[in-house]
């Protein structure tokens, strides 16, 4: 459906138009990235400057002795649209705008300059990704628009129409684990646009999981249908901005008075299978929770891990978002009394770890047993970093002990495992220290990392959500209920 | 009598070329009719003697409402009369409806007045339909009166709906076990419900030139459904296109 586009995202060669010597300027960062990074030929053009970076420029895209494959314009606008006929006579399949100040000012004259490079690009078959766009991250070719962004290759795929939260989602993914196939900020979607790009993600078989952050949405029912063949073939997480926006057409039914648009995109989500999230956190949770954790059966949770009052309000926390704290089933139960009778019979989900002194069993066994009951679908589990007393090496055994029962439930039982490790104010430096090496270890581990309780439930529920939303949508698909999906009488 | 209705095919024609945007109940209600929606059969009059005909053919008691494509809402202008028990009373309404209309708003243009027999109540419930601008047709499910004026109880499906779309538009609203039986009160034919929304969705799917669309109050029994009251507003027709 959308590997069509795949081409233009394996360039040979690059031109950057506007590549600076100054490191403040974009066109910069573009430069640099490439020549550190891209497998192809890299190419700066700058009419000013005779090199940058050592590198020798051109004065043109014109003046580039060879074919060029994608430009990337970091130029005013003024200059674009000879830039636009440049690329076409080099035979450029994409020309990439960072290039901004075109239909999004609501000015006419930017407007009409913007269809004007729309009309000299469809007439040559040139694609144009923005204008006032990012670009392209594809780790796996080299390309980045941000300094630090990860090299290494993973399997989340992103679309933003924002570059700044494009950027969110890959740093912060990033810090929590995540890698990207790719990630594409494709700005006003003047040309390819958010269904053109769904598409290609759903299709791709570098990218696993989708996000997104979307604004504006250029051609609603192709994109309606773009999210419904993707999230039949994978999850798709989606952020939307500017949900509040009262609808600006006159309406007199109540029907329509009562629908703004932030209702109409969850309708649209529900019925895709699209997660809908409501923010950047949320939607790098997502991210998180379908790289990191299995599919889930259901709704039941085990919480372990936290003391007293900690523990209680994480299963409010459980409750609050959807989740079943269910007690502990008896065959459990009775396992947990005869290895240690006194704790076994005092324990309860959530599991109190602090309780848990003088007890022949250890809070991280107590969660491993209770977890292998098939009466639980998934196990968050807080981690424990305040706890005073004990040294470096205490609290580096206990983190190997937490890392060990953790990866023997998600290996053993195949079931997900939530962690939460709250972002804290540390006491001291060697806590802090300690903190962060946990961190770097469980992320290592792969786990789902979150920095809540109620935000690791939500995410859960959510995981668990679209993977009953897929088995009921194959469920319907199968020609018997399909053909029940009209007009008459009902058929059961 | 002639009460035969009218088709969609015809009420399109008839309506676009005055341009005139605001379909009146009795065309509003052949085309739900046609949808495949259980509706009140409802017959326009143009005089009193006529109202008192139809009235006799439909059975005592009937309601009686004014039709006239300006007026929006038609308990504003008291354009609507319910319980009329004789044919007497029918006769005296008519001339009423017309009066209160012409005095609320003497620019109303009055085609005459929608008979239509009165229903026995049931849980009202809305369902609706208008065009959002980025995805096209929505269709919109709530309970009735205060449920969806006051406190915005509605669900929402982009069109077109699927079967799962349909039963999860229905149990979705909060107000659900009202529909779903409490009390002494049985439950409603949830299924017609569901049939109702997915004839709604496909008959929007056929007719992109709708707007909006109301039914509202639509009753709920135990077995069916009655939609009694019907508006549909059409695309305004550019003239250059």
């Amino acid at each position: 459906m959308g590997l069509e586009l795949d081409s233009l995202f394996h360039p040979k060669s690059i031109a950057v138009a506007g590549a600076s010597a100054s490191p403040e300027k974009q066109g910069h960062n573009y430069f640099k990235n490439l020549l550190d990074s891209f497998h192809g030929k890299v190419y700066p053009i700058n009419f000013r400057a005779e090199e940058v970076l050592g590198v020798p420029t051109y004065k043109s895209v014109r003046d580039i002795p060879e074919n060029v494959d994608y430009v990337i314009s970091a130029i005013p606008n003024l200059e674009i649209l000879d830039l636009v006929d440049a690329c076409i006579a080099k035979k450029a399949r994409v020309l990439h705008l960072y290039t901004a100040r075109f239909s999004e000012t609501g000015f006419e004259r930017e407007t009409k300059l913007e269809q004007e490079v729309l009309r000299r690009a469809r007439a040559s078959g040139m694609r144009i990704l923005g204008p006032n766009c990012m670009g392209l991250y594809y780790p796996r070719e080299g390309i980045a628009w941000g300094n630090g962004f990860p090299k290494e290759v993973g399997k989340v795929g992103a679309i933003s129409q924002s570059g700044g939260n494009g950027s969110e989602i890959i740093t912060g993914g990033a810090n929590r684990g995540l890698r990207f196939s790719k990630v594409i900020s494709y700005g006003n979607a003047l040309d390819l646009n958010e269904a053109d790009l769904m598409e290609y993600l759903a299709d791709d078989p570098e990218t696993d999981i989708i996000g997104g952050y979307i604004e504006g949405v250029r051609v609603g029912p192709r994109f309606v249908r773009a999210l419904r063949y993707a999230t039949a073939r994978k999850p798709v997480a989606l952020l939307k901005g500017g949900r509040t926006q009262a609808g600006t057409h006159m309406v007199s039914s109540h029907t329509a008075s009562l629908a703004g648009s932030r209702e109409v995109w969850e309708a649209m989500c529900r019925q895709t299978g699209v997660i809908n999230t409501n923010s950047m956190e949320e939607l790098v949770d997502m991210l998180v929770a379908f790289s990191r954790m299995p599919p889930a059966r259901g709704f039941n949770v085990l919480v372990g891990g936290g003391a007293g009052g900690k523990s209680v309000l994480s299963a409010d926390e459980c409750e609050e978002e959807g989740l079943r704290v269910e007690p502990i089933p008896a065959d459990a139960r009775q396992e947990l009394t005869s290895r240690d009778p006194f704790f076994g019979s005092w324990v309860t989900n959530p599991v109190d770890g602090s309780i848990m002194g003088g007890s022949r069993l250890s809070p991280h066994e107590v969660v491993t047993l209770i977890a292998s009951s098939p009466a639980y679908d998934v196990v968050i589990n807080n981690i424990t970093t305040g706890r005073p007393g004990g040294g470096a090496t205490t609290r580096q055994s206990r983190t190997t002990q937490m890392i060990e029962h953790t990866a023997g439930i998600a290996r053993n039982f195949s079931k997900p495992v939530a962690l939460v490790l709250p972002d804290m104010i540390p006491e001291d430096e060697q806590m802090l220290q300690s903190t962060q090496e946990m961190r770097e270890r469980c992320i290592k581990e792969g786990f789902a990392i979150f920095p809540s309780m109620s935000r690791a439930a939500r995410a859960v529920r959510r995981l668990v959500g679209y993977h009953r939303w897929l088995a009921e949508a194959k469920e319907e698909a199968t020609p018997k209920a399909a053909a029940s999906g009209g007009r008459g009488p009902a058929l059961h | 009598m002639q009460m035969g209705t009218m088709t969609s095919t015809e009420i399109f024609k008839k309506a676009h070329p005055g341009d005139r945007t605001l379909l009146t109940e009795v065309e509003s209600k052949a085309l739900v009719q046609e949808a495949g929606i259980p509706v009140v059969p409802t017959h326009l009059a143009r005089n009193k003697s006529q109202a008192a005909r139809i009235a006799q053919a439909l059975g005592l008691p009937v309601v009686m409402k004014v039709v006239s494509p300006e007026v929006v809402h038609k308990s504003d202008v008291g354009g609507v009369k319910t319980g009329l028990r004789s044919l007497r009373q029918v006769r005296a309404a008519y001339d009423d409806l017309v009066a209160s209309t012409r005095k609320a708003l003497p620019s109303a243009s009055i085609l005459g007045v929608a008979v239509q027999r009165m229903a026995p109540p049931g849980v009202e419930v809305i369902l609706g339909a208008f065009r959002n601008p980025e995805f096209g047709h929505v269709v919109m499910f709530g309970l009735g009166g205060v449920m969806v004026e006051v406190l915005q109880d509605v669900s929402l499906r982009l069109v077109p709906l699927t079967r799962r779309d349909a039963r999860q538009m229905v149990r979705e609203i909060k107000g659900f076990s009202l529909l779903n039986g409490y009390r002494q009160h049985p439950p409603c034919d949830i299924l017609a419900l569901e049939e109702a929304l997915l004839n709604l969705s496909l008959f929007l799917e056929k007719h992109p030139e709708v707007k909006e669309l109301d039914l509202n109050p639509v009753f709920c029994y135990p077995q069916g459904i009655l939609a009694v009251d019907a508006r549909v507003v059409l695309e305004e027709v550019n003239p250059n296109t």
